[in-house]
């Protein structure tokens, strides 16, 4: 059983959990605690179960995996979320890429001390990047954004698309193509029934603000 | 299939030299549009975003036939599986991908300084970064006990990790000195015959950055 070892929080760690509830994969949550961190961290480090010294790790055997563009690509292999041909799979990675530079945009905003007086600036920038994702949809025409079919990146979207619903409920009324596929994965219905539960975490925490909960 | 790629950069290392590595150690055809920074990016971002040829709004992009790839790091990817470099198991390929993720980590913090116009305040903290960084390099290189980062041959992570340990190298030359197992990699990436004749050429851009340093 995989074993995903990250903190009690949604971060980076969720997209991973998205991937693996809505696959119905068994997986373990291996929860660090914020005041057991450093000293689990000096020891992963040292005995390479922590292997740069950051969280998420997979653990599958032997093998403990970081990166979480390495895990989820991972994960994706093993469970046919990776596309059918080379160029779904070209895809599905420029979407996973595009999707995580979003992410730190976002995070170098809600970064910010005074991030509420700048939240119209943000959502500006944002939108630049949004017009890119919806005019792939509107291009390739697909249910998801390398095929008819779900793979990792999708889930990467969806979680990015979260953060920013989160912040600005009317975010996508500009972009229909973006609110047919955020309602198409909110909809599918393990994620939804994952969504739901109290296993979710819903709020954005940022350890490098202290463990703050913000957006 | 005889075709030739086509890589749309500004015309500095940066993003781009990892691809030209990839490229160039293994002998792949390919044609460059090398862009400069201001009017004619604005330009070629304005026509790209709205035709599809930039279609993130950023470079590198690779042409492959009718397809156009935004992001490194799927670029990167897209030719380690047309050119078995991609490692050979599921573990390689698990590492492949963490190791490459990795060098992009060693970016992030260099570029932040790089890029700032207070670079030079900013150096000493982003040394003791760098330091960091490599002592967890050598940790894993120890542990992996192999001559390339997952294997006994080059896959698409080592192009973005020898680049980026050659900026550091730039950067200070004793920088990688202290990290016995880094320092041999670097030197066995760089002296790759196909490798070390690309260093020397005129193709290899002379900027690193779209800033005059580094």
């Amino acid at each position: 059983m995989y074993q995903l070892e990250y903190f009690p929080i949604r971060g980076l760690g969720e997209v991973i959990r998205f991937l693996l509830e809505d696959n119905n994969i068994p997986y373990e949550n291996k929860f660090v605690q914020k005041d057991e961190w450093s000293q689990a961290k000096k020891h992963g480090v040292e005995s390479g179960q922590i292997p740069f010294g950051q969280l998420p790790v997979l653990k599958d055997g032997n093998l403990n995996l970081a990166q979480g563009g390495a895990i989820i690509r991972y994960l994706a292999r093993k469970h046919a979320l990776y596309g059918e041909n080379m160029e779904e799979q070209a895809i599905a990675d420029m979407l996973y890429e595009a999707a995580r530079d979003l992410r730190y945009e976002y995070f170098r905003y809600i970064f910010q001390d005074n991030w509420e007086d700048q939240k119209e600036a943000f959502l500006l920038k944002a939108k630049v990047s949004l017009a890119c994702f919806e005019k792939h949809f509107q291009r390739k025409r697909t249910k998801y954004v390398a095929s008819e079919n779900i793979c990792f990146a999708d889930y990467n979207l969806f979680d990015v698309l979260d953060h920013l619903h989160r912040l600005e409920k009317s975010l996508f009324v500009e972009f229909p193509h973006l609110n047919q596929f955020y309602e198409t994965m909110k909809n599918r219905p393990r994620l939804a029934a994952y969504l739901a539960s109290d296993r979710h975490f819903a709020q954005p925490v940022f350890i490098p603000l202290g463990w703050t909960a913000r957006g | 299939m005889s075709h030739e790629y086509q890589l749309t950069y500004f015309n500095i290392r940066g993003l781009g030299e990892p691809i030209r590595l990839l490229f160039e150690d293994n002998g792949i055809k390919y044609k460059e549009q090398r862009v400069e920074a201001g009017e004619q990016w604005q330009k070629v971002k304005e026509e790209g975003v709205s035709s599809g040829k930039v279609p993130f709004g950023q470079m590198p992009v690779l042409q492959d036939g009718s397809m156009y790839l935004a992001q490194s790091g799927a670029i990167l990817r897209h030719l380690a599986r047309k050119h078995n470099l991609y490692g050979d198991s599921e573990e390689e390929r698990a590492l492949a991908d963490m190791m490459n993720d990795f060098a992009n980590d060693l970016r992030t913090p260099y570029v932040r300084m790089i890029y700032n116009d207070s670079w030079k305040e900013m150096l000493p903290e982003y040394l003791e970064t760098a330091k960091k960084q490599l002592e967890l390099l050598e940790k894993y290189l120890n542990r992996r006990g192999k001559p390339y980062v997952v294997g006994d041959k080059p896959c698409f992570a080592d192009y973005n990790l020898l680049a980026m340990l050659d900026c550091m190298h730039r950067l200070k030359e004793d920088l990688l000195d202290p990290f016995e197992l880094v320092n041999k990699y670097y030197g066995r990436m760089k002296q790759r015959p196909p490798l070390a004749a690309y260093f020397q050429s005129n193709r290899i851009p002379q900027k690193i950055n779209n800033v005059p340093r580094g």
